[in-house]
C-alpha cells in the first residue's frame, strides 16, 4: 500500500493508454512520457506497459506501507527518500514506512514512478489511466489527493538495475528541435505561413496541459477560409484555430477536431515534447513519412535489444 | 472516391467527400464493416468522422503503401445494413431545465410547443462521436430550429444538457463548458462510467429520437 501525504500539482495514474474507444469519442490518455513509463517499468522488472505515477511540474509525497522496490524516470525533480537525495533511472529499494518527497523542479517537466509489481487499480474500458475532463480511470477519474492509499500488487525481491550513461542523450535542451510531417491540410496555409513554421520558434503557452500544448510565436494564416468539417484527431497533430497560434494535440486530446492541421509531430519525439514545460521554446523540423518511421524504428530496435538483454 | 493520405507517421485518413450526407455517412458504414471482417495485420484502430475514417496502424507491421493497398482491395457489400437500432431519449423541456427557451422562441419565432414538437419529430441520424465520451453528432435536425450558439459559452453543462446551436443538436455527455442553447435534459446517462461493458448509449449508424417527459416523469427515470 502507498498512501498520499501530498498529491502534488497533479499526479495521476497513467499506462499506455486506452486504444479502441476513439469511435465512442473517448481518448487515448496514458503517459504523455512513454518512454519514461517503460524505463521505470524495466528498472522494477515489471512488463513495460504497467501502469505508473505522472507527476506535472511538482511531485506527491508518498508514504509506502510495505516494503518494495521503485524506479523514478523522467524528469530531475530532487526526489528524496527518507530526506535522502535519490537517483533517477536506476532501481531503489524502498523499506516499509519510507517517504518520497520530491523539491524544486530543474529539468523534464513530469516525473514518472514506478513500484514493482504495480498497482492494484481497476481498469475503465481495458486501461487504468486517468482522463480528469470525463472523471475515468486511476483513482475515481481524479488527480492523486491527500489521503489516497493505492494498492499495490505483491512483489518477490527484484534485481536492481541502473540506466548507462548516455541512454538517454539529448533528451533535455532549452530549444527543442522536434520533428514533424506536414499535416492534412497542409496546402491551405499560406506559403509565407508554412515557411514561417519551419523557420521561427515557438514558446510553449502557459495555458497548456495534457489536452495539449498551445504555442505563441508568430501567426499563422490560411490562404482561404473554408468551414472544415470534424475530421479525427491523432496524437502529434498539430491544429490551428483561426487565431493562428497552433496547438498540439497530446494524449488526453478530442478524438475529433474542426481546425485546419498543418503538421504531425513524429512519434519519435513525442516523448520529448512532452518533457517542455510552458515557457520552453521548440522549433520544428519537416522530414519525410519515411524518415520518421525510420527514426522511430531504429529506436524501438536499440531499445528493444537493451530490454532483452538486460 | 476515396482518398488516402499519411497522418503522421502512424495514421492514415481516408476521405469519402466533402459534405455531409447520409450517402456519404452509408459509404462509410460499408468501407468500416468490410474492414472489421478482413482484420488487417498491423491495424489497431479505426475511428470515423462525418465524412472521414482515421486509421492508426503499427509501421513494424504493415507498411503506408500496404495499407493503403489493402483498403483499396476490401470487399464492401454495398447493400443496407440491418435495420438501424432506434435509441428513444426522454428530454424534460420543463422550465427548470429549458434555461434558453425564451432565447430560442426569440430567434426562430416559434412557441414552445413547436419548438418541442420540431425537436421530437426527427429521428436523428447519429454521424460521429466525439467531442467527450459518448456525444453524439446528430444530422436530421429541422430548419426551422436552427439559431445561434451563445454569445458566451457557459463554463459548465451538466451531463444530460440537452441543446442546439446552428443546424446541430445533442446531448452533453460529460461536464462540460459549452455554448449551446439549452432546451431541457435527459434523466438517461449518455455515457455511463458504471456500466463497464457497454458505458454508451449509442453508437455510429444509430437513429436517435427524443420525446418529451414531465419533470415527475425526470424525477423517477434518473439514473445518475
Amino acid at each position: 500500500m502507498v498512501e498520499v501525504l501530498q498529491g502534488g500539482l497533479q499526479s495521476l495514474i497513467q499506462d499506455v493508454g486506452r486504444t479502441g474507444y476513439r469511435d465512442f469519442g473517448v481518448p487515448v490518455s496514458g503517459a504523455m512520457d512513454c518512454d519514461a513509463l517503460r524505463i521505470a517499468n524495466w528498472l522494477v522488472g515489471n512488463p513495460l506497459h504497467t501502469a505508473v505515477i505522472e507527476m506535472t511540474m511538482t511531485g506527491a509525497f508518498l508514504k509506502f506501507e510495505t516494503h518494495t522496490f521503485i524506479a523514478l524516470t523522467g524528469a530531475h525533480m530532487n526526489a528524496c527518500l527518507n530526506g535522502e537525495p535519490i537517483h533517477r533511472y536506476e532501481t531503489i529499494a524502498v523499506e516499509r514506512g519510507s517517504i518520497l518527497t520530491f523539491g524544486k523542479l530543474e529539468e523534464g517537466f513530469r516525473v514518472y514512478l514506478s513500484v514493482a509489481g504495480g498497482f492494484q487499480i481497476n481498469d475503465f474500458l481495458k486501461s487504468v489511466s486517468t482522463y480528469l475532463y470525463a472523471s475515468i480511470g486511476g483513482l475515481n477519474g481524479k488527480s492523486l489527493q491527500k489521503g489516497d492509499k493505492i494498492p499495490i500488487v505483491e512483489n518477490k525481491d527484484v534485481a536492481l538495475k541502473k540506466l548507462p550513461d548516455g541512454f538517454l542523450k539529448g533528451m533535455v535542451s532549452s530549444l527543442l528541435k522536434v520533428r514533424v510531417l506536414p499535416g492534412i491540410e497542409y496546402k491551405l496555409f499560406t506559403e509565407e505561413s508554412r515557411n514561417i513554421f519551419f523557420q521561427r520558434e515557438f514558446q510553449i503557452h502557459g495555458d497548456s496541459n495534457r489536452m495539449g500544448y498551445r504555442l505563441s510565436g508568430p501567426l499563422l494564416e490560411y490562404s482561404c477560409r473554408e468551414e472544415m468539417l470534424s475530421s479525427g484527431i491523432v496524437v502529434g497533430t498539430i491544429q490551428v484555430p483561426e487565431d493562428g497560434n497552433p496547438i498540439i494535440l497530446l494524449a488526453d486530446s478530442q478524438t475529433t477536431g474542426g481546425y485546419p492541421r498543418i503538421a504531425n509531430v513524429a512519434s519519435v519525439d513525442i516523448p520529448y515534447l512532452a518533457q517542455q514545460k510552458p515557457g520552453d521554446k521548440i522549433r520544428f523540423q519537416k522530414i519525410s513519412l519515411k524518415e520518421a518511421q525510420v527514426l522511430y524504428f531504429n529506436k524501438e530496435k536499440s531499445w528493444g535489444c537493451f530490454f532483452k538483454k538486460a | 472516391m476515396k482518398k488516402y493520405q499519411p497522418y503522421g507517421d502512424d495514421a492514415l485518413l481516408v476521405t469519402f467527400g466533402d459534405q455531409v450526407s447520409e450517402a456519404v455517412h452509408l459509404e462509410i458504414q460499408f468501407f468500416l464493416k468490410a474492414l472489421e471482417k478482413k482484420k488487417i495485420a498491423g491495424m489497431l484502430e479505426s475511428f470515423s468522422a462525418y465524412t472521414s475514417v482515421t486509421i492508426q496502424y503499427d509501421f513494424f507491421k504493415v507498411s503506408y503503401d500496404e495499407l493503403v493497398r489493402q483498403l483499396e482491395e476490401l470487399e464492401e457489400e454495398k447493400m443496407l445494413l440491418e435495420t438501424p437500432n432506434i435509441v428513444r431519449i426522454p428530454v424534460c423541456y420543463h422550465v427548470d431545465f429549458s434555461w434558453d427557451m425564451e432565447e430560442v422562441i426569440q430567434q426562430t419565432k416559434l412557441t414552445k410547443k413547436e419548438i418541442i414538437d420540431l425537436h421530437t419529430a426527427p429521428t436523428y441520424l447519429v454521424y460521429m462521436l466525439g467531442f467527450t465520451p459518448g456525444f453524439f453528432y446528430l444530422g436530421g435536425m429541422h430548419e426551422k430550429l436552427k439559431c445561434n450558439r451563445r454569445k458566451s459559452p457557459r463554463l459548465r453543462m451538466e451531463q444530460g444538457t440537452v441543446g442546439i446551436a446552428g443546424t446541430q443538436t445533442g446531448v452533453y455527455s460529460v461536464p462540460s463548458p459549452g455554448g449551446w442553447q439549452v432546451l431541457g435534459k435527459t434523466p438517461v446517462s449518455i455515457f455511463d462510467k458504471k456500466n463497464q461493458e457497454a458505458p454508451f448509449l449509442v453508437k455510429r449508424g444509430d437513429r436517435v429520437q427524443f420525446y418529451e417527459i414531465s419533470l415527475d416523469e425526470y424525477k423517477n427515470v434518473r439514473t445518475w
